[in-house]
């Protein structure tokens, strides 16, 4: 099987995980098998498992080679320990304003699904908050000198509709706010409620600090490997094989919310991606569910607004009005978007008209191509 | 009338964010600002402080794994501890020693 990512990179992703089938090649890379694993262990995310790697003996090192490692794992732990710093006074700001939170991704998927959070890198910070209290949480933070990065079409928008926004903080930090877990169609059929029903916390500099529960998390890891980038990174297949295969997870409850957040293909794609890219073996029931599964006529089309990499953000907006429930909301979701306010406007289109132009071509091209 | 004085103990603050790396401790309290590494005996010293220790306490605790004489490793020790204090890393402690 041909796979997108470098043999050592997926060696190196794999390392430590329970059955995989990825071993490291005998004797030490040779200088463009290294070159290019540096490179991937950057995009991917990956310098906590090749610290791992170096430290366990499973990648034959020279003494040169191992500072280099060492020099990204810090690098990339200043950067974890600098924005859980930023979590900290953020979850600060938003509890003063009484907004209910759960961190998501990398943060908490480091500290409650790993046996170190040291091995898993991330690069920023993802909450999710309440679809009544997101307006709130956007004031609250603003007042408290965070900078919203993209206005939305209009008052209410992201609240009713939108997967959620980035917000800046005083130090230059991104914090991404959401809403649900995905934008378009599959963010839509999600039913918030049930990433609320159960929780967990991790501890954090004192601090109790909540998360989704095991069962939501690993919905949501597979969310973002699945519908995230065409090419998912190797860190979040990672994720998604952690949780599969160390932690006990109610697979009953996963397959419940799965279908009823219309979220078997997004599911099931990314368990597959994830087995295949650690060539683990079909044993695991949800594996050989997911590799076994035919995603429908529906699922293939809303599929492929994600997957496909030619695809844009009105594509995926396009999509998502089948997803909005009842008619008033779609004609408000409609609306917002084919007329939103100037300030939306300011700095990406040169006018409503251009605006118009430009939406029907994403959506109208994809069907065009052959 | 009072008893003899109890010894002053250190302990690691609650508001540190820490990673174990290849060469150490990579920490960063909270509300000092500056993050630094601890490698070699200020990672074992930093792990002794996990829990209650006063200056002799955590100096014994070493030198059980290092050579040299306790006088010496006690000012070693010394220093760092004041040095961690000052960065908010450890903290003063009321609890029970070891």
């Amino acid at each position: 099987m041909n796979h997108p990512w470098p043999p050592l990179a997926r060696a190196v992703a794999a390392h430590g995980l329970p059955g995989h089938g990825v071993p490291f090649p005998a004797g030490a890379p040779d200088g463009t098998a290294w070159a290019e694993l540096v490179v991937s262990v950057k995009r991917q995310r990956l310098a906590g498992l090749l610290a791992l790697a170096v430290a366990d003996g499973a990648v034959e090192v020279d003494a040169a080679r191992a500072e280099q490692v060492a020099a990204l794992h810090r690098t990339a732990m200043v950067k974890a320990v600098v924005l859980e710093r930023a979590l900290l006074t953020t979850t600060d700001v938003l509890g003063h304003a009484g907004v209910d939170l759960r961190v998501l991704k990398g943060t908490a998927v480091a500290h409650l699904d790993y046996p170190d959070p040291a091995q898993r890198c991330f690069g920023d910070v993802d909450l999710l908050v309440r679809a009544e209290q997101f307006d709130a949480a956007i004031e609250a933070l603003r007042a408290g000198g965070y900078e919203r990065l993209f206005p939305e079409p209009r008052p209410g928008f992201q609240r009713r509709f939108g997967k959620g926004n980035c917000m800046v903080t005083p130090e230059h930090h991104e914090i991404d706010l959401h809403r649900t877990l995905a934008m378009g169609p599959f963010g839509l059929t999600i039913v918030l409620d049930d990433l609320w029903a159960n929780g967990a916390t991790f501890r954090l500099a004192g601090q109790d600090v909540p998360a989704l529960a095991g069962e939501e998390r690993f919905l949501h890891a597979c969310f973002h490997a699945s519908l995230g980038d065409p090419i998912p990174r190797l860190s979040v297949l990672r994720d998604v094989a952690q949780m599969l295969l160390t932690r006990p997870l109610d697979l009953d409850r996963v397959r419940r919310r799965s279908a009823a957040w219309r979220a078997d293909a997004v599911i099931a794609r990314a368990v597959a991606l994830a087995g295949d890219a650690f060539a683990l073996q079909a044993t695991e029931p949800l594996l050989a569910w997911a590799r076994a599964y035919e995603p429908d006529g529906r699922e293939r089309q809303a599929m492929a607004v994600y997957t496909d990499p030619h695809q844009t953000y009105a594509a995926k907006s396009f999509a998502a009005l089948r997803a909005i429930p009842g008619l008033p909301a779609k004609a408000a979701y409609l609306r917002a978007l084919a007329f939103p306010d100037r300030s939306y406007l300011a700095g990406r289109h040169e006018s409503r008209l251009h605006r118009w132009t430009r939406g029907l071509t994403q959506v109208v091209r994809p069907r065009i191509r052959p | 009338m009072s008893g003899p004085a109890r010894p002053v103990r250190y302990v690691q603050s609650e508001r540190v964010l820490s990673r174990r790396t290849l060469h150490g401790i990579l920490v960063l309290p909270i509300d000092h600002g500056e993050f630094f590494d601890l490698t070699g005996t200020g990672e074992v010293l930093w792990d002794v402080l996990a829990e209650p220790r006063s200056i002799a306490e955590a100096a014994s605790a070493l030198h059980v794994r290092f050579e040299g004489p306790l006088a010496d490793v006690v000012a070693d020790v010394t220093p760092v501890v004041a040095d961690l204090v000052r960065r908010r890393a450890l903290v003063r402690s009321d609890g029970p020693g070891p």
